[in-house]
């Protein structure tokens, strides 16, 4: 509209791709520093019809992952068309899984993917009717090694603590 | 130093700042004007406008009334900005708020928001996340500490009366699809006069634009004069 009307928040300390556990990222109240410019007629020029961005030149500079797969077979074995939602899903309880056989509960595993620097990445949509998505779990953010080896894991986290939880009323 | 344009203050509601709202509506009053070219600073509350707490209990995950989010800066006018136009925004520096180094995670009850997980996750819970300097580690989740990609959830410009109309169209038939979805599609776009100044407590609607990746969080097409969003020092690439 007429003079834009430019507003913004919802400031993240760090996210991981998807923002999956919905509540979010890891929220906070902060600041930003902004510069405006303007670009006349931008969007056809451009052929612009969603935003597009320039990533940071400051980024996390985590090299190592361990990659999780899923395919467009739910829980329960049910077969979807090239459904990345399905494939992301099977993704993330595949990572979350993993993680538990180090001690970790499942909620702490699903905090876990929902604020670290995890990547999420739609690999393939090509051999119907399996779409093919990816989670990308970086292994120098844990204090201990994560890698799978022929001794089988170790239970690193010793329990005692938890997420809070709160039943329904 | 760039001048501050929206200040926020921790020790008092977000409800009591008139340059905090919580709806995309072409009605909501410009509380700042600016220039192309020039560089300023905006403070933002988080999501919740400060309902989540830096304690151990979830009941306020549990409880948020989530009508409420998200509490948005501005809006800002930018002086000859017209339909059609790109925005361009630079980030130039982002930070959490220096006397609140903490932010939170949660999960939404499956009765109250849900989420992507809400079958295997179905009750609220919270993790807190302290921040030093660019790292971040929680008591509620040891055995892991990370650098942050500082971004903001949502950045973008209000729809003029037209596209809000095509949103609520298109989200209205669509919500008709399957009205008891969890993730809950609670509500659309507001028709009626729009959270202006302080968020209200009735009547709410959903607030659309997410921003992506950078930006996080999708639905795009919500941004009306669509625009660039750069991202500058440590505000990402990837992406809510």
């Amino acid at each position: 509209m007429k003079g834009a009307g430019l507003s913004m928040g919802d400031l993240h300390f760090s996210q991981g791709d998807g923002e999956i556990t919905f509540c979010g990222a890891i929220e906070m109240a902060g600041w930003l520093h902004i510069k405006v410019g303007l670009i006349k007629d931008g969007v056809a020029k451009y052929g612009i019809r969603n935003p597009i961005f320039r990533p940071s030149p400051i980024t996390p500079n985590y090299k190592d992952y361990l990659i999780f797969e899923g395919i467009s077979v739910d829980e329960r074995g049910k077969q979807h068309y090239l459904d990345v939602h399905v494939a992301y899903r099977q993704a993330c309880l595949n990572a979350i899984e993993y993680l538990r056989k180090f001690g970790y509960s499942g909620a702490q595993s699903y905090s876990i993917l929902g604020v670290a620097p995890v990547e999420g990445h739609i690999s393939g949509v090509v051999d119907i009717p399996n779409a093919c998505a990816t989670l990308y779990l970086p292994t120098e953010i844990f204090d201990f090694d994560i890698m799978p080896n022929a001794a089988g894991p170790t239970r690193f986290i010793k329990g005692g603590v938890d997420l809070p939880l709160s039943p329904d009323k | 130093m760039p001048e501050t344009l929206i200040k926020i203050d921790l020790t008092k509601s977000a409800y009591e700042n008139d340059m905090i709202h919580n709806r995309w509506h072409p009605d909501v009053p410009m509380v700042a004007k600016v220039k192309p070219g020039d560089d300023f600073i905006i403070e933002t509350y988080d999501w919740t406008g400060g309902f989540i707490k830096n304690n151990d209990s979830a009941d306020d995950v549990r409880d948020i009334d989530l009508t409420t989010v998200h509490f948005l800066s501005g809006p800002i006018e930018v002086e000859g900005a017209e339909p059609g136009d790109l925005l361009v925004v630079d980030l130039l520096d982002v930070g959490p708020v220096k006397e609140s180094l903490w932010g939170f995670n949660g999960f939404f009850s499956k009765q109250n928001g849900g989420g992507f997980l809400t079958d295997h996750f179905p009750q609220a819970q919270k993790s807190i996340w302290d921040i030093s300097r660019l790292y971040t580690h929680s008591r509620h989740v040891p055995g892991v500490q990370f650098a942050g990609l500082i971004h903001p959830g949502l950045i973008g410009c209000l729809p003029d009366q037209k596209l809000l109309d095509a949103w609520n169209k298109r989200e209205v038939d669509f919500i008709a699809t399957n009205p008891t979805r969890v993730p809950l599609w609670r509500t659309r776009h507001s028709r009626e006069p729009p959270m202006s100044g302080a968020p209200r407590a009735t009547p709410r609607r959903r607030s659309p634009a997410r921003a992506p990746a950078p930006c996080r969080r999708a639905s795009m097409a919500a941004i009306a004069t669509s625009r660039i969003c750069r991202a500058g020092r440590r505000s990402i690439s990837r992406s809510t």
